[in-house]
């Protein structure tokens, strides 16, 4: 995600051992998206706010103000080049970071002591462990919504807002309080929103899973999908936007039950889908491993399909397949391309981006719209 | 989590009484839209297709139950009884009315939250790992950068007409959260 | 009358609920796209577009949005327009259900 940023701070270590940022700067989706170039590969964490100050005093005076289409911090990078902006960027730095003068540091120390870690418990976990191997549908749920916690007796829940058919990132108010409420009783007090727009509860003791797994599942907030098929992300399109050129919600709510009444989201395994309304890309589906951007085409929704995107360290832009789908074909047209990755993958270990990696996208193509129309589209 | 300062406090609240002020001169034809419209963006208020539409930025992806039992009552008084959580870690409400938008900024600020710089040419929410001071391959929490970050941007004179808008992610791990 | 010229009806925004209406020959603002006013004539259509965008204390963004003649009334040609005659598809929310109680 630091890739497609206007600025992405991706924390690493010096050779030294000390820690510092990678900063990566003029990434972004929506009309041109580019993934970001790396103007220092080591900054110092006390040098954090003189350093952003410079990149956006640069941008201040750079950026391009007579055309909104060219105007970000992506495109003046582009433009004046990695060695030349990065020139400016350290010279501004060398003036901004007298003036800072450890007032920063201070108010940073005083910060820090507000994200001090809770009061962890310490408690057997053994009930858990042997109701995981008991319940197979706790087990279901375990096995994709919960993440590692650095202190072993813990984990990271991912409620999950995705349930089949419902408006991705949606909470009714009732669903808020009961997450609130949980959050007091098993999570220490602390909740995080994802930018794929699900509820995270970071501090879950194991042994209180099995019924915050119930009380969840009561509120409809244990769907069992995080990071396959039907957790997708969508932006609200236009069921909602003004600049939206074609509708997202329905498409991921069909997409999410035609593919649980098919019962193939397990088997296809870890996927994202990330689906746009217009090419602003709100739905981030340059990054998606399968991304779907509607659009107005004389007159009609129209679904153009990208593969390929990854929205982690190792980002890439998806590739366009070809033509698109009407709205009516969009899901059909979905389903062609995983029927066709679970018919070619070597095994059930190898995901949809390994394997997409692996073949190109020759098969898929072929998949969507037959040998004839891989020829017309070469 | 990170307490809102007197400084911080009395910011969002003189923005709050601004806004009442700026919406009621727009409701008895004082202010044009068009003087209007770029004072209902700063602080979060599009008009989309349907309606309004607010945008409260939850700043680095993190709420406490109080934040979040307010974005409830929020939904249940002034909406339809629900919010959209998006891509960007923050929470939109589809049908606010005009005449609403001050009482609501005001229940936001009740609970420290606000929706200044969710719109227009300024330094956006930043966002942060999800996992955030969990997460085993961590090497720090970037929430406190985050939060300072937050500090500096939030009303930065220097930036508050920049070219375009601007949007900052900082992540604590090296390896991106799944 | 310019027989090139696309049918329109005026649109816009309510400024208090921000709800879609349609303005109506007798100069109402309607929920109803049946309801609105079908402009065959460029200069007229220009006449409306002014006369709505002076009512700067009822509506917000008025603009001309195609549209044709059908059996109630005027009917949108784009799905954009006919998105906003409803409300979104997730929910029967906005003038769908408004417009049912």
């Amino acid at each position: 995600m630091t890739k497609a940023h206007d600025i992405g701070l991706r924390m690493v270590r010096n050779a030294g051992g000390e820690p510092g940022f990678e900063v990566i700067v003029g990434g972004g989706l929506g009309r041109t998206p580019m993934i970001g170039t790396t103007v220092r590969d080591f900054l110092p964490v006390a040098d954090l706010l003189p350093y952003v100050e410079a990149v956006l005093s640069v941008y201040n005076t750079l950026g391009r103000r007579d055309n909104k289409y060219k105007a970000r911090i992506k495109i003046t990078v582009h433009e004046t080049g990695k060695a030349e902006i990065s020139r400016m960027i350290e010279d501004r730095f060398a003036e901004l970071r007298p003036l800072f003068g450890g007032g920063d540091q201070a108010v940073l120390a005083d910060i820090r002591t507000a994200f001090a870690p809770p009061a962890f418990r310490d408690a057997p976990v053994a009930a858990h462990d042997a109701f995981y191997r008991a319940d197979p549908v706790f087990r279901s749920w375990a096995d994709t919504n919960l993440a590692a916690h650095r202190n072993a007796q813990y984990a990271i829940v991912t409620i999950s807002l995705k349930a089949h058919g419902q408006t991705p990132g949606d909470a009714t108010s009732d669903q808020m309080r009961i997450i609130a409420d949980l959050a007091e009783r098993y999570g220490h007090s602390d909740l995080r929103i994802s930018h794929e727009q699900n509820v995270i509860l970071p501090h879950v003791h194991k042994s209180d899973l099995p019924v915050l797994h119930a009380a969840l599942v009561k509120a409809g907030l244990g769907t069992a999908n995080v990071g396959l098929l039907s957790d997708i992300i969508a932006c609200p399109g236009m069921d909602y936007c003004a600049l939206a050129t074609a509708r997202s919600i329905p498409v991921a709510q069909e997409l999410a039950t035609h593919f649980e009444a098919l019962k193939l989201e397990h088997d296809i395994g870890p996927l994202k889908i990330k689906i746009s309304g217009c090419i602003n890309a709100c739905g981030h589906h340059h990054v998606g491993h399968i991304g779907i951007l509607g659009l107005d085409r004389a007159g009609v929704e129209n679904y153009q399909i990208t593969l390929g995107g990854d929205g982690t360290e190792t980002a890439v832009i998806g590739e366009k397949t070809g033509p698109g789908f009407a709205y009516d074909e969009i899901v059909p047209a979905i389903e062609r391309i995983l029927r066709a990755y679970l018919a070619l993958r070597t095994d059930p270990g190898e995901t949809f981006l390994q394997a997409y990696r692996r073949v190109g996208l020759g098969p898929f193509k072929t998949a969507l719209y037959g040998e004839i129309g891989q020829k017309d589209a070469a | 989590m990170y307490s809102y300062s007197d400084f911080d406090e009395a910011f969002v609240r003189s923005r709050v009484a601004q806004f009442t002020d700026q919406v009621a001169r727009r409701l008895d034809g004082s202010l044009s839209e068009d003087e209007f419209r770029p004072l209902r963006l700063m602080n979060g208020l599009y008009l989309q297709l349907h309606a309004y539409m607010l945008r409260v930025a939850i700043p680095y992806g993190t709420l406490s139950p109080r934040q979040m039992r307010q974005l409830a009552f929020i939904a249940d008084t002034w909406d339809k009884g629900y919010g959209h959580f998006t891509t960007r870690q923050n929470i939109q409400f589809n049908w606010p009315k005009l005449p609403d938008a001050p009482a609501i900024l005001g229940a936001l600020a009740d609970v420290e939250m606000h929706a200044i710089q969710t719109s227009g040419n300024t330094v956006r929410n930043v966002t942060a790992d999800h996992f955030a001071g969990a997460t085993a391959d961590e090497i720090d929490d970037p929430r406190p950068y985050a939060e300072l970050l937050r500090q500096w941007s939030t009303d930065h004179p220097e930036f508050q007409f920049l070219p375009r808008k601007f949007k900052i992610a900082i992540t604590g791990s090296p390896v991106t959260a799944p | 009358m310019n027989r090139s010229f696309a049918p329109k009806v005026v649109t816009a925004n309510r400024l208090q609920e921000g709800d879609v209406v349609y303005l109506t020959a007798d100069d109402r603002w309607s929920l109803v796209h049946h309801e609105a006013e079908l402009i065959e004539d460029e200069a007229h259509a220009q006449m409306r577009l002014l006369h709505a965008a002076a009512q700067k204390l009822v509506v917000v963004g008025a603009y001309l949005a195609d549209a044709k003649p059908g059996p109630n009334g005027p009917e949108p040609t784009h799905f954009r327009e006919e998105f906003r005659t409803r409300g979104p598809s997730n929910y029967h929310h906005g003038k769908q259900a408004d417009l049912t109680t």
